[in-house]
C-alpha cells in the first residue's frame, strides 16, 4: 500500500467537512446527499489505491458543486474563501480538541437538565417572592412550606429532563444513517464501525450484534455519546 | 439549453437504459465520453431528479459492501427525457445550420 491510500479517518474528515459546508440545507436532504457521497467514496476507495480525497478536490468545493447540482441555490456563506471566518469555523469544528469538548458537553447534558429544572423552580419561587426555606437555603419555599418546595422541585426537574431527552432523541433521528424503523441500517453500522460519523466521540464501536442493548448503544454512539455511559437516557 | 438541462438529460438517459446506483451512473457517464463531469454534479443531479419525481429509488444488497441505492426512471422521468430529446435535436439542428452558414460565408 502506498502513502496515497485513503484511510477511514481521511474519508471521515472529508465527509465531515462536506457535511459542515451543507449545514444550512434541510437535514433530510443533506443526509441523503451525504449517504450518496459516502457510498460512492467507498466504491472509489475499493477500486483504486490513490487517495479518494485528492480525486474529489477540496471538500468545500465538492460541497458547493453538490449543492448547485442538487438545486439548492443561495450558495451560502459556506462558499467562503479558504482562510475566511466561515472556512475557519468549519475546520475548527473538526478539530479533535473541540470534538472532545462537544463529547464532554453531551455527556454532562443530563446534569444541565437537572440544574435547569431546579433553577426554573427556584426562579419561579423568587418571582413569586416566596423565597427560600429558612433552614435550608437550597430548597425553594412555596406558601411558607419547605416540603411543598421540595415537592415542586421534583416535577420541575422531571419536566426539564423530559425536554432534554426529547431534544436529544430528535437530534439523533436527524443524523445520517438513522432510520425511522428504529434499527440502524447496515450502512450506518458500517459507518459506525469505522467511526465516520461519530464526530463527537472518540470511542470505537464494537461489532454490532442484533440485541436490544447493541441497538441502544448504537443510538448512543450515533448521538455522539460514548460507550454506554449514559445508557439511562434510553 | 443550459449545462444543467444537458446533465439532467444525460443522467436520465443513462438511468433509463438500465437502473444504476450513484457511482455506477457516474462511471457510465464517463464511459460515454462525459469525462469532465464532476462527481458531485452527478450525485446532486440524481438527488434533485429524485426529488422532482423523475427518478425512483430502491435499495439492493451488494456482495461487496453496504447496500446500494439504485435509481430508476419514473413515467415522469421518461416524459422529461423525451422532451429533452426534442429540445436537444432542435437546438443542435439550429446550431448546425448557423455554424454551417457562417462557415460558408467566411469560406
Amino acid at each position: 500500500m502506498s502513502g496515497a491510500t485513503t484511510t477511514p479517518d481521511e474519508v471521515g474528515e472529508y465527509l465531515g467537512a462536506v457535511r459542515a459546508a451543507l449545514d444550512d440545507l434541510p437535514a433530510e436532504e443533506r443526509d441523503d446527499l451525504l449517504v450518496e457521497v459516502e457510498a460512492s467514496i467507498a466504491e472509489v476507495a475499493a477500486e483504486s489505491d490513490s487517495a479518494v480525497t485528492a480525486r474529489l478536490g477540496p471538500p468545500e468545493e465538492f460541497a458547493a458543486e453538490l449543492r448547485e447540482a442538487a438545486g439548492f441555490r443561495g450558495a451560502s456563506p459556506q462558499h467562503a474563501e479558504p482562510g475566511s471566518l466561515r472556512a475557519l469555523t468549519n475546520r475548527a469544528a473538526l478539530h479533535p480538541a473541540l470534538r472532545r469538548i462537544r463529547s464532554l458537553a453531551n455527556e454532562l447534558a443530563p446534569i444541565w437538565w437537572v440544574a435547569r429544572g431546579y433553577a426554573a423552580v427556584g426562579i419561579l419561587g423568587v418571582w413569586l417572592q416566596t423565597g427560600w426555606a429558612e433552614r435550608n437555603p437550597f430548597v425553594p419555599r412555596f406558601d411558607d412550606s419547605a416540603p411543598l418546595g421540595v415537592a415542586s422541585v421534583a416535577p420541575g426537574v422531571a419536566a426539564s429532563v423530559a425536554i432534554g431527552r426529547r431534544q436529544l432523541l430528535s437530534s439523533i433521528r436527524q443524523r445520517p444513517g438513522w432510520h425511522e424503523t428504529g434499527s440502524p441500517s447496515r450502512t450506518s453500522t458500517r459507518t459506525l464501525e469505522t467511526g465516520r460519523f461519530c464526530t463527537t466521540c472518540c470511542c470505537t464501536t464494537r461489532k454490532a450484534r442484533r440485541s436490544r442493548w447493541t441497538e441502544i448503544r448504537l443510538k448512543i454512539q450515533i448521538a455522539g455519546l460514548c460507550e454506554g455511559k449514559v445508557a439511562f437516557f434510553f | 439549453v443550459s449545462v444543467r438541462a444537458a446533465l439532467d438529460a444525460a443522467v436520465l438517459a443513462v438511468v433509463a437504459e438500465s437502473d444504476g446506483y450513484g457511482y455506477d451512473v457516474l462511471r457510465r457517464l464517463r464511459g460515454a465520453g462525459m469525462t469532465q463531469v464532476g462527481d458531485a454534479s452527478v450525485y446532486g443531479t440524481l438527488r434533485r431528479l429524485y426529488r422532482s419525481g423523475a427518478l425512483t429509488t430502491y435499495v439492493m444488497p451488494s456482495d461487496e459492501g453496504p447496500h446500494r441505492r439504485y435509481y430508476g426512471v419514473t413515467d415522469r422521468g421518461r416524459r422529461q427525457l423525451e422532451e429533452a430529446r426534442n429540445v436537444w435535436a432542435d437546438f443542435s439542428r439550429t446550431l448546425s445550420t448557423l455554424l454551417n452558414t457562417e462557415l460558408e460565408v467566411t469560406a
